[in-house]
C-alpha cells in the first residue's frame, strides 16, 4: 500500500518536472562566473564589483573599512531597491574568510551574491526574498590573508591571523622567522631527518607513509617540523612567522584577553578588519539573521561559545536555532547541528556569539566540508588506506608534494615533502559548486524565516456612548521573532511599537493586551494607550492581539501601524461603524 | 596652587577653556621636563590631555607611573589633584624623576567636566540614547525645576493612587530630611515616594528615564566602559567596551607602551586602602576580579604607605566592573591604585584631618550648648548629613522645600548636592595634593630598576664562558603576577651577538619574563672565539632599553 502510494508521488513529480522543464534550464549570470574552481582575492573584489555593477536596481557595493595591509573591505548589499531601501527591511548578513585559510567559506559568499542576481526576475521566491529582504555579503573578512594563502606559500592551517605583525618570539622583531619554501614547489610542507635514534619509520610498502614506532622499536626518521630555516640567526627555526589576530576571537560582549586564548588582539575589536565589520553591523538593527563560513568539520554551529553564557540563549530563542539547525542538517548532508562550547570548543569573543548574544541576531557559523563526504558513505571518517585511495584515486595525486631531499643549513641531508596546502581543510574544486549551493540554500531559508509581520484582522466594534472596542491582532508567519527572548530580557535594540492614531476628534481612551481576541478583559496598558510598547516583540509564528478603547464618531478612521527594527512597518486601517480594515 | 575650586566651591562647573589654560601653563612652567601630546579627542571634540614629566636624556627608557583622573564627570577634585601634582612637579622637578617617567591624563572625560546646565548627580558626559528603548531619543532627561542650578529628588508624601507611585522611603527621625528605607521591625512604614527631580516627559508613566542626569540614558559612563568584567547590559555600559572616543584612546594609547610600570587613578574608586580579593577568578577562571595571588604583599606594602601618607584609611568602594582601574590590572597588566583622593573626615586618621573652626561659622558658636544629645550616626548618609551641617561654608545637602509639581501636584524638593560627597572644601586641595604627590613619589622609588654587568672566563685556547647578569635593584619585580600572566609587556632579554654556530652551550637570546626585586637574571654561554676578540652583549628591557656590554675575549698569549 505504501509502495504502490510512494511510486505514485514519484510519477507526479517526475510529471511536475517535465512540465516546468524550462525553469531548469541555465539561468545565465551577466557576470559569468564559475564554481569549480577558486577564486583570488583580486578575483573576488572583482567579480563583487561586477555584480554590483550588472545589476544596479538590487546590488550595491559598500567600502566599509580597509583591512591591515590596506585592502578595501568590501560589502555587496542586495535588496531591490524599488520596493524600499534596505536599512527598512529584515536583513541577513552573511560572510566568510574571517580565517583566510578557510577558502571556500568566500567562495560561498560569492557564490551567493552570483546566484541571488542572476535569478532576480526569474525565479518568484528568490524575487521575493530580494523584493521583501537585504542581503549584507562580505566574502573576505581578511582579505590580506587570502592574498598571502593564494600568492605566497602556505600550508592548510595558515594563513589563519590577520596580518597585523606581532613579536611572536619576544626578541623585539616582528615576523622574522616564518616558514620558507626551501624546495621551491610553492607549498610549505614537512621537513624529515634521517636519524638512528628516531621515533618514526616509512612504511615499507607505500613510502609516502610515515608512521611511529612503538616505544621498544627503534625508528629511523624524526619530523622536524614545517619547512624552514633559522632567518634571523636566533638559533630557533620558525618561531616568528607572519601574523597576527584570531579575528574570530576579536568581538566585544564576551571578549577575553589573550592570556586567556590566543588571538584575541590587545582589545576587542582591535583589528581594523573586525572593527570595519563590526561598525557596519551596528549600524543596521534591521539585521536579524547572521551566517559566517568557515571550515572544516561538516557544523551548523551555534553560540553559546562559553558555558557561562548558556543563559543568552533561553529555551523560547534555543527553540528557533534547533528547528532552523534541523532544517540545515536536512539541506547539508553530513553537517551535524552543535553548540561551539560544549560540541567544539570554547570561544571568548567569537563573531557569531557577538551578534548573537551582543545584538540578538539569530546567527550560526557553518564548518564547511567534511572528510566523510570522499566517499559519501555512512558518516564515518576514512582510514589511511582510504585517505590515500581520495589523493591518489581522486585527486590524482594533486594535495601531495613528492618527499625531495633538501641540503638544510642547519640540519644537513633532509627530506621536504608530504601533504600541501589543499590536502585536507578545503573542498575538491569537483564538490564546490554543491557545497556552495547547499549552503546558499540553507541560508536563503534561514533569511526566510526572518519575521514578517502582519495585521491579521482589525475591527471595530460599537461599546454605546461614542466609545468604540477596535481589535487588532498582529502575526509574524516566520520562525524567528522580531525581538529574541534574550533581547527582551536585556533590553537589546529598540522595542516594537503599535500605534493607534484616530482622526479627528477621536482619541484612544485606554487599550491593552489579550491572550486571545475573544477575550473580555484585558491587560491594562496605563501609559500612552494609543502608542504601544511590544518589548517582546511579535513571537515567531505567533500573534499579539490588543484592543484599544476608542472615543470617537462614526466614521472616524482610525490608522493602526506597527514598527519594528527586525521586521518590516506594517498599517492598516478601520474606519468606526464600518466592516473592516485594509492592510497596506 | 591650581585654585580651580576658587569661587565656585569644589564641586564647582568649570570654564571650559580652564583644563587646556592650566595644562599650557604647567608646560611653560615646567619647560625641558614636562611635555603636552593630544592623547585624542573627546565625543564632543574636546582635546584629552597627555602630559609626560621627566627628567633626564630625551627618548630614555625608564618606568613610568601613569596618573589618570576626570573619568568621573563629578570627581572634579581628581581634575584638580592630577593637575596640581604636575604643576607642582613641572615647577620644582624633584630628584627621584631621574630614571623615572610620569605620564598625567587629568581629565579623561572633558565634556563631563565643563557641562553647563544643572549640576546632576551622574558620571556622564551627555551622549544620545534611548535607554527605555521605546524607540525616542533622550526624550525624558532630569530637569532643575525650582531653578536652583542643581538636579537634587523629589519626594512626595503619602502619594494616592491616582499618582501610581509606592512609597518606600521615611524621613529619618533622629536626622531630619535623610531619606532612608523604613524598620519594618521597629514598626516603620514608609510614607514617602522619592524621585529625581524632573517631569514625566513623555508620558509614559516613568520619571527621568531616558536622558541626562536621570535614572537612565545620558549616553556611555566611561568609568563602566573597559572591557575588564565589562557590565554589558547595563545602563552606560555602552553597546560594546570601549565604544566612547576618550576610553579608547586612552586604552590604545596604553596598549601601545611598554613602560608602564604603575597606574593611579584618581576617581570614583578605592583600590588601595582595602586591597581588591587576591586569586579569585572571573567565569573563563583566568582573568583575576580583584588580584592575582602573588601581587598580594605588593599591594599590601602600597596600601600601607598609601595609610600613612595620606591618613586615609576608608573609602566608599563602588564597584568596578568596566572600571579604568580594573582594566589597568587585568588586561593591561600592571598594579593599579585608585583612590577617591579626599574622603568623610572621620575616614581619615586624626593627625592627617583637616584643622576644625579655622573659619567663623564652620562650626557651632561657642557656648551653643546642645540641648540634648545627639543620635551617633551610623549609615554613610548619615554620617555626610551631620558632616555638613557642621560646615555652613560649604553647601552638601538641600533642605527639602515644598514645590507645585505640574504632573504630581505638592512634592518637595531637596537632597544631597550633586558632587558634594566626592569634592573637599577649597581650602582642602592643596594638602590633598602634597599627600598624593608623596604617595606617586613613594611608588616611583619602589619601580624595578635594571643594572647589568658581564665577565668572561677563558675555559681553554679559543673556547670561553660568557656570563651576563641583570639585576634589578627595585623592590617591585620587574612584572608583576599579572604582568607575568597577560604577558603584554616584553620580558627581559639577554643577547649574545655572535653568530650562532659559534655557540657550543646558550640560547642567543635568554628570556626572562620577571626578575623579582633584588634578584637577578643570568645568561650563559660558552662560545668558540677564535677571531673574535671580544663579545657583545646586550639587555633590552622595557623598563631599561638597550643596555650593550662588551666582553674581552683574548687568549692569553
Amino acid at each position: 500500500m505504501r509502495t504502490a502510494m510512494m511510486a505514485a508521488l514519484v510519477g507526479a513529480a517526475f510529471a511536475a518536472l517535465a512540465g516546468r522543464a524550462a525553469a531548469q534550464a541555465d539561468v545565465p549570470s551577466k557576470v559569468p562566473l564559475v564554481f569549480n574552481r577558486y577564486h583570488t582575492a583580486d578575483e573576488l573584489d572583482r567579480a563583487m564589483r561586477d555584480l554590483a555593477a550588472a545589476y544596479p536596481e538590487i546590488a550595491s557595493l559598500r567600502r566599509v573599512g580597509s583591512s591591515v595591509g590596506g585592502r578595501d573591505m568590501l560589502v555587496l548589499v542586495i535588496s531591490a531597491t524599488k520596493t524600499g531601501p534596505d536599512t527598512e527591511k529584515p536583513a541577513m548578513w552573511i560572510d566568510g574568510g574571517i580565517h583566510a585559510n578557510e577558502v571556500q567559506a568566500a567562495e560561498v559568499v560569492l557564490y551567493t551574491a552570483w546566484y541571488l542576481t542572476k535569478m532576480y526576475g526569474v525565479n518568484p521566491t528568490l524575487t521575493s526574498m530580494i523584493d521583501e529582504r537585504a542581503f549584507y555579503l562580505c566574502a573576505m573578512v581578511n582579505p590580506d590573508a587570502r592574498v598571502a594563502w593564494f600568492e605566497t606559500p602556505a600550508t592548510p592551517h595558515n594563513f589563519r591571523a590577520n596580518l597585523r605583525p606581532v613579536d611572536d618570539d619576544r626578541d623585539g622583531l616582528f615576523d622574522e622567522d616564518g616558514p620558507d619554501d626551501l624546495d621551491g614547489d610553492g607549498a610549505i610542507t614537512t621537513m624529515w631527518k634521517k636519524d638512528p635514534h628516531g621515533r618514526w619509520i616509512r612504511d615499507k610498502d607505500d613510502p609516502r607513509i610515515f608512521r611511529r614506532v612503538a616505544p621498544d622499536k627503534a625508528g629511523e626518521w624524526t619530523m622536524l617540523g614545517e619547512e624552514g630555516i633559522d632567518n634571523d640567526g636566533d638559533g630557533r627555526i620558525n618561531e616568528d612567522g607572519p601574523g597576527g589576530d584570531d579575528m574570530n576571537r576579536n568581538f566585544p560582549g564576551g571578549w577575553l584577553p589573550n592570556y586567556v586564548q590566543w588571538g584575541a588582539g590587545p582589545y576587542p575589536l582591535s583589528a581594523p578588519e573586525t572593527r570595519a565589520v563590526a561598525d557596519f553591523i551596528e549600524a543596521r538593527p534591521n539585521i536579524a539573521a547572521a551566517q559566517a563560513y568557515h571550515n572544516t568539520g561538516g557544523m551548523i554551529l551555534r553560540g553559546p561559545g562559553a558555558e557561562f553564557r548558556s543563559s543568552m540563549y533561553p529555551a523560547q530563542d534555543a527553540r528557533v536555532y534547533e528547528e532552523l539547525a534541523k532544517t540545515g542538517e536536512q539541506l547539508l548532508p553530513y553537517y551535524r547541528s552543535l553548540v561551539i562550547w560544549k560540541d567544539l570548543y570554547t570561544v571568548h569573543g567569537g563573531f557569531v556569539n557577538w551578534t548573537a548574544e551582543s545584538l540578538g541576531i539569530f546567527s550560526f557559523t557553518n564548518e564547511l566540508w567534511t572528510v566523510e563526504k570522499y566517499f559519501q558513505r555512512a558518516p564515518s571518517s576514512p582510514n589511511e588506506e582510504q585517505q590515500w585511495l581520495w589523493r591518489d584515486r581522486m585527486l590524482f595525486g594533486q594535495a601531495f608534494s613528492e618527499y625531495k631531499p633538501f641540503n638544510h643549513p642547519t640540519h644537513g641531508e633532509v627530506l621536504i615533502g608530504g601533504p600541501n596546502q589543499w590536502s585536507s581543510r578545503s573542498t575538491p574544486t569537483f564538490m564546490l559548486e554543491e557545497e556552495c549551493h547547499r549552503n546558499f540554500a540553507f541560508t536563503v531559508y534561514h533569511a526566510d524565516q526572518m519575521p514578517r509581520v502582519a495585521f491579521d484582522a482589525v475591527e471595530a466594534a460599537a461599546m454605546g456612548g461614542g466609545l468604540w472596542e477596535v481589535t487588532v491582532t498582529l502575526r509574524n508567519d516566520r520562525l524567528i521573532p522580531t525581538r529574541s527572548e534574550h533581547a527582551r530580557r536585556n533590553r537589546i535594540g529598540a522595542n516594537d511599537v503599535l500605534w493607534c492614531e484616530p482622526e479627528g476628534r477621536g482619541r484612544v481612551v485606554t487599550s491593552g493586551r489579550l491572550s486571545s481576541r475573544s477575550d473580555r478583559r484585558f491587560d491594562e496598558v496605563l501609559n500612552e494607550p494609543g502608542r504601544v510598547q511590544l518589548d517582546g516583540g511579535v513571537p515567531g509564528r505567533g500573534v499579539v492581539h490588543h484592543r484599544f478603547i476608542v472615543e470617537g464618531e462614526r466614521g472616524t478612521r482610525v490608522n493602526l501601524s506597527f514598527t519594528s527594527q527586525k521586521s518590516r512597518d506594517a498599517s492598516i486601517h478601520v474606519v468606526l461603524g464600518e466592516a473592516a480594515g485594509a492592510a497596506k | 596652587m591650581v585654585g580651580l575650586a576658587s569661587g565656585a566651591g569644589a564641586v564647582g562647573v568649570a570654564e571650559p577653556s580652564w583644563i587646556d589654560a592650566k595644562v599650557g601653563e604647567i608646560v611653560s612652567v615646567g619647560r625641558g621636563v614636562v611635555k603636552r601630546e593630544e592623547l585624542g579627542r573627546s565625543l564632543g571634540g574636546r582635546p584629552i590631555h597627555l602630559l609626560t614629566i621627566a627628567r633626564g636624556a630625551e627618548g630614555e627608557v625608564r618606568p613610568a607611573v601613569l596618573i589618570v583622573a576626570g573619568i568621573d564627570a563629578r570627581h572634579r577634585v581628581g581634575v584638580e589633584t592630577a593637575l596640581g601634582v604636575a604643576e607642582a612637579w613641572a615647577s620644582s622637578p624633584p630628584e627621584w624623576l631621574v630614571g623615572r617617567t610620569v605620564y598625567v591624563v587629568p581629565c579623561l572625560n572633558p565634556d563631563g567636566f565643563v557641562r553647563g546646565g544643572p549640576r546632576a548627580d551622574t558620571p556622564r558626559r551627555d551622549e544620545p540614547g534611548d535607554a527605555d528603548r521605546d524607540g525616542r531619543t533622550d526624550e525624558d532627561p532630569a530637569e532643575d525645576l525650582n531653578g536652583d542650578g542643581l538636579i537634587t529628588m523629589m519626594r512626595v508624601a503619602d502619594p494616592g493612587p491616582a499618582l501610581r507611585l509606592t512609597p518606600t522611603m521615611v524621613d529619618d527621625p533622629d536626622f531630619p530630611g535623610l531619606m532612608r528605607a523604613p524598620d519594618a521591625a521597629a514598626g516603620e512604614r514608609a510614607t514617602y515616594a522619592v524621585l529625581i527631580e524632573g517631569l514625566d516627559n513623555d508620558g509614559d508613566g516613568s520619571f527621568n528615564e531616558d536622558g541626562w542626569g536621570g535614572s537612565g540614558g545620558g549616553g556611555i559612563d566611561l568609568d563602566s566602559n573597559f572591557p575588564a568584567h565589562w557590565p554589558e547590559f547595563s545602563d552606560g555600559a555602552g553597546v560594546r567596551p570601549l565604544q566612547a572616543p576618550e576610553t579608547l584612546a586612552l586604552a590604545r594609547w596604553a596598549l601601545d607602551r611598554g613602560d608602564i610600570a604603575a597606574v593611579i587613578v584618581y576617581g570614583r574608586h578605592d583600590t588601595v586602602t582595602a586591597i581588591p580579593k587576591a586569586g579569585e577568578m572571573d567565569a573563563s577562571r583566568q582573568v583575576p576580579l580583584g588580584i592575582e595571588q602573588d601581587d598580594k604583599a605588593l599591594y599590601e606594602a602600597a596600601s600601607k604607605r598609601f595609610k600613612e601618607i595620606t591618613g586615609i584609611h576608608g573609602a566608599p568602594r563602588p564597584d568596578t566592573n568596566g572600571s579604568f582601574v580594573a582594566w589597568a590590572y587585568a588586561h593591561l597588566g600592571v598594579p593599579a591604585f585608585s583612590t577617591p583622593v579626599w574622603v568623610r573626615p572621620d575616614q581619615v586618621a586624626e593627625d592627617k584631618r583637616p584643622k576644625p573652626a579655622e573659619k567663623p561659622g564652620a562650626t557651632r558658636e561657642e557656648g551653643d550648648a546642645a540641648p540634648t544629645p545627639r543620635p551617633e550616626p551610623k549609615t554613610d548618609e548619615a554620617k555626610w548629613l551631620r558632616y555638613f551641617e557642621g560646615r555652613s561654608d560649604l553647601p552638601g545637602f538641600v533642605p527639602w522645600r515644598a514645590f507645585d509639581h505640574p504632573q504630581l501636584g505638592p512634592v518637595e524638593i531637596g537632597g544631597f548636592i550633586p558632587g558634594a560627597m566626592m569634592n573637599p572644601p577649597p581650602e582642602e586641595v592643596s594638602s590633598l595634593v602634597d599627600r598624593q604627590s608623596a604617595f606617586v613619589a613613594d611608588l616611583a622609588g619602589r619601580l624595578p630598576m635594571i643594572e647589568v654587568e658581564g665577565v668572561g672566563e677563558s675555559l681553554a685556547g679559543g673556547l670561553w664562558r660568557v656570563t651576563m647578569r641583570a639585576r634589578n635593584a627595585g623592590e617591585w619585580p620587574t612584572l608583576s603576577a599579572i604582568g607575568r600572566k597577560a604577558r603584554r609587556n616584553a620580558p627581559t632579554r639577554i643577547t649574545i651577538d655572535a653568530p650562532v654556530d659559534r655557540l657550543v652551550s646558550g640560547e642567543k637570546t635568554r628570556i626572562e619574563w620577571s626578575i623579582p626585586g633584588g634578584g637577578h637574571a643570568e645568561a650563559r654561554w660558552t662560545l668558540r672565539t677564535e677571531g673574535m676578540g671580544k663579545a657583545v652583549v646586550r639587555v633590552t628591557s622595557p623598563i631599561l632599553g638597550t643596555r650593550t656590554v662588551e666582553i674581552p675575549l683574548e687568549d692569553a698569549r
